[in-house]
């Protein structure tokens, strides 16, 4: 039975838990019209209302909130019964999370020319759970397979 | 664990806390320190009024905020009411949250170029739902601009010309300087104002400036 380290469980918490404040502050400042002030990027607020930064009409940050939440949620409840597939879960998402940030770097550096504090902050914090929970994966991968020949 | 229940309903307690602390981070009252308008009413700005009114009311204002299409009859009606010592200032915040308030502000300032800024600022307010969420409100604006009777060759024109655009971006950073970061925001003689909550507090804000002056 795989057992993650404990550090890197704390930083699911803590990284998820970051990215959803981060989320959660665009998100609110979006419903609320409020500029967002900008550091390092003047344009973030021309990032964060463009075309781009909607699907359907929700905005993306809102979509992210909720990711980050389902991700914080997810490590807690491993963290109470301490189920794999809970882990699983968890790396499958940052993993759609990482492409889609990916995406999103496309979309600010190639097609608006500009970036955003929040959404750099929110891909770093992405990127950082992908490589963690990958890590943790493998091992899971590893231990199953290394169980399945031995039976 | 003996305590599960305890610590999930814990968790989801924070992460509402969490929510609304983030919400009243955003909607805080703007520090004492700014309270003041920064860049003072000059002979750019569009205005109503006595040009030396003993009381002078700068709004910052979008065309696409619900909340400014509200104020706009009130305004109108305080400029009735004090017809002697209120000037009225009209500056332009477009959110940037708004697709379509930069552009109505374009227009405004284009019909402003014909004289009719504020015949144009009433009715982009008035029609505020027929433009707001349109992908063409351009022509929108071309259709209030034609029943004001204004050269609508001269207004198209205008409408897309730098100096129209340069005046929305002047207004919009003087704002930003003025630490705005909603609208409408209301200064009273450079004073920062809370929004009045109704035509009769702004009238007795207004009343009780002219009684100091």
């Amino acid at each position: 039975m795989f057992k993650i380290a404990k550090w890197s469980l704390w930083s699911y918490l803590i990284l998820s838990f970051a990215g959803f404040i981060d989320a959660t502050y665009v998100t609110v400042k979006f419903y609320l019209s409020s500029p967002l002030s900008c550091a390092f990027f003047e344009n973030c607020n021309q990032v964060i209302n463009s075309s781009y930064a909607k699907i359907f009409k929700a905005p993306i940050s809102l979509l992210g909130a909720i990711f980050y939440l389902t991700i914080f949620l997810l490590s807690v409840y491993y963290l109470d019964v301490k189920r794999q597939g809970a882990l699983k879960a968890i790396f499958f998402l940052t993993a759609f999370g990482f492409v889609f940030s990916l995406y999103l770097l496309y979309v600010q550096a190639f097609l608006l020319n500009q970036f955003c504090l929040y959404c750099l902050v929110s891909a770093l914090i992405s990127l950082i759970l992908f490589l963690n929970t990958g890590f943790n994966y493998l091992k899971i991968r590893n231990i199953e397979s290394i169980q399945n020949e031995s039976r | 664990m003996k305590y599960r229940f305890l610590i999930w309903s814990l968790i989801a307690l924070g992460i509402f806390a969490v929510v609304l602390a983030i919400v009243g981070f955003v909607i805080r009252p703007a520090p004492a320190s700014s309270g003041g308008l920064v860049v003072p009413v000059s002979d750019d700005d569009w205005y109503l009024g006595p040009k030396n009114a003993k009381v002078t009311l700068v709004e910052y204002s979008d065309f696409e905020c619900p909340a400014c299409k509200i104020y706009a009859p009130i305004i109108t009606q305080l400029n009735k009411d004090f017809p002697n010592d209120l000037k009225i200032v009209y500056r332009h915040f477009p959110l940037p949250q708004h697709k379509n308030a930069r552009v109505s502000a374009q227009a405004a300032e284009a019909a402003g170029k014909q004289g009719k800024f504020w015949e144009m600022e009433e009715l982009i307010f008035e029609k505020q739902s027929e433009w707001a969420s349109s992908n063409n409100s351009q022509e929108n604006f071309i259709s209030y601009a034609a029943s004001l009777g204004l050269n609508i060759e001269k207004f198209k024109s205008d409408f897309n010309s730098d100096s129209v655009k340069v005046e929305i971006e002047k207004d919009f950073i003087s704002g930003e300087e003025s630490k705005i970061t909603y609208t409408p925001t209301f200064f009273l003689n450079s004073k920062r104002i809370n929004n009045p909550q109704g035509y009769e507090e702004f009238k007795s804000l207004i009343e009780a400036r002219i009684g100091k002056n």
